[in-house]
């Protein structure tokens, strides 16, 4: 029992590592592309794909830390940055990156 | 710069990805066998369907303001600066710089055809003589050596802005009319549309990562502008009164992507000019846009 809610804990306090990250511009950057259950027009849609129920696209964890990682990898035309391939984020930085859009 | 991320200023493998997505868009990245049967100007036609068929709700008409405001807000600028650094009074100090007596009593308007009226239009050009691309200011720089006057360091923007701008003011209301018309022209122009598509930095964008693939579409809270009408806005006006210099949001657009920027002045930023002019083609240039 104990140790489930230091593992909670642990994850909360990733996730909220990672919502600085998904916003800092120096960082992630992850808002500037992308919106989260925002109904935009046409005209105002961003480059990136809505991230809301992302755990619907994405039940596999690892998948979206390997699509976090380079999503490159499997889809040729992506804009998005590699994040651990190219060095922009660290391991630990993309786990908490990646607790926290699991929320989303 | 550290060594890590200039050595990402071309991620090869990468460039990979912008030829992926290239037929989708009708640009090519590299220039290609393909490619140099296609002229300038049948590249120019097709870049410009292809932006309209990303924004099919507008012209190249609509793109003319670029990455900047109004005219409404220059004016906006002029009556609220507290500087009172406006667009009027950079012109009227770069008008003061072009019309400044030599030495030897010559000035600028010795230097250009029709005394430098709808001259700017038709920069950046392709010199034969130096097998260079030639922007505005090296022109401008070339007429202060040929008559033994210093020449204006181009990052010097309190001086080579608003003396730019002056000379861009020549031209008002002229379309943008850059020549490619020899092979070696033909040169200059494919490296730089190769480097307008080539991706770099850390975070692996090309120019047209965004300005053409990712046109009109929402980057933070700013939409971005299609590649095609850019060009006809330079220099800026910056809120406060600095002129931002083409070459300098070059150097802007290669730092935000992780990359070492190339100088100012230099043969890779100079052809990025040239492709980049080249494009906006037959659209009439406006004078000191703000940045927005």
């Amino acid at each position: 029992m104990g140790i489930a809610l230091f593992a909670s804990g642990a994850s909360a306090q990733s996730s909220a590592v990672g919502r600085e990250l998904f916003m800092d511009p120096a960082k992630g950057n992850c808002d500037a592309c992308h919106a989260v259950g925002a109904s935009l027009p046409a005209a105002k849609r961003k480059i990136g794909s809505d991230l809301s129920n992302i755990q619907s696209r994405y039940p596999d964890k690892t998948r979206l830390r390997a699509d976090i990682w380079e999503l490159g990898a499997r889809m040729a035309e992506t804009v998005m940055p590699a994040y651990g391939k190219n060095r922009i984020l660290t391991e630990t930085e993309i786990d908490a990156l990646v607790n926290y859009v699991q929320t989303l | 710069m550290p060594s890590s991320i200039m050595s990402k200023r071309f991620n090869i493998p990468a460039l990979l990805l912008v030829i992926a997505a290239a037929p989708l868009i009708g640009l090519q990245p590299l220039p290609t066998r393909a490619q140099s049967l296609q002229t300038p100007d049948q590249h120019r036609l097709a870049l410009i369907q292809a932006l309209r068929n990303l924004l099919p709700d507008s012209t190249p008409d609509h793109w003319r303001p670029g990455a900047s405001g109004s005219t409404e807000l220059v004016q906006a600028i002029a009556l609220n600066s507290d500087n009172a650094t406006n667009s009027a009074d950079i012109l009227a100090i770069g008008k003061k710089l072009w019309e400044r007596k030599f030495k030897n009593g010559k000035s600028l308007a010795s230097c250009f055809p029709n005394a430098g009226k709808r001259v700017a239009v038709t920069y950046p050009q392709f010199d034969p003589k130096s097998k260079r691309v030639v922007t505005q200011e090296m022109a401008l720089n070339r007429c202060f050596a040929l008559h033994g006057e210093s020449e204006i360091a181009l990052g010097d923007a309190a001086v080579i802005g608003p003396l730019g701008a002056y000379f861009r003011s020549l031209s008002e209301g002229q379309k943008l009319n850059v020549r490619v018309g020899t092979p070696q022209a033909r040169e200059k122009f494919d490296a730089g549309r190769a480097l307008f598509s080539r991706r770099m930095g850390q975070q692996n964008y090309a120019c047209a990562s965004c300005h053409v693939l990712n046109a009109g579409r929402v980057f933070g809270q700013q939409e971005i502008s299609p590649a095609v009408g850019q060009a006809l806005s330079w220099p800026h006006l910056q809120p406060g009164g600095k002129v931002l210099a083409l070459q300098k949001q070059f150097q802007q657009c290669m730092l935000r992507t992780g990359a070492e920027p190339f100088p100012l002045g230099s043969d890779e930023l100079n052809n990025l000019e040239y492709y980049h002019a080249f494009i906006s083609n037959g659209l009439p240039i406006r004078i000191l846009a703000v940045q927005r």
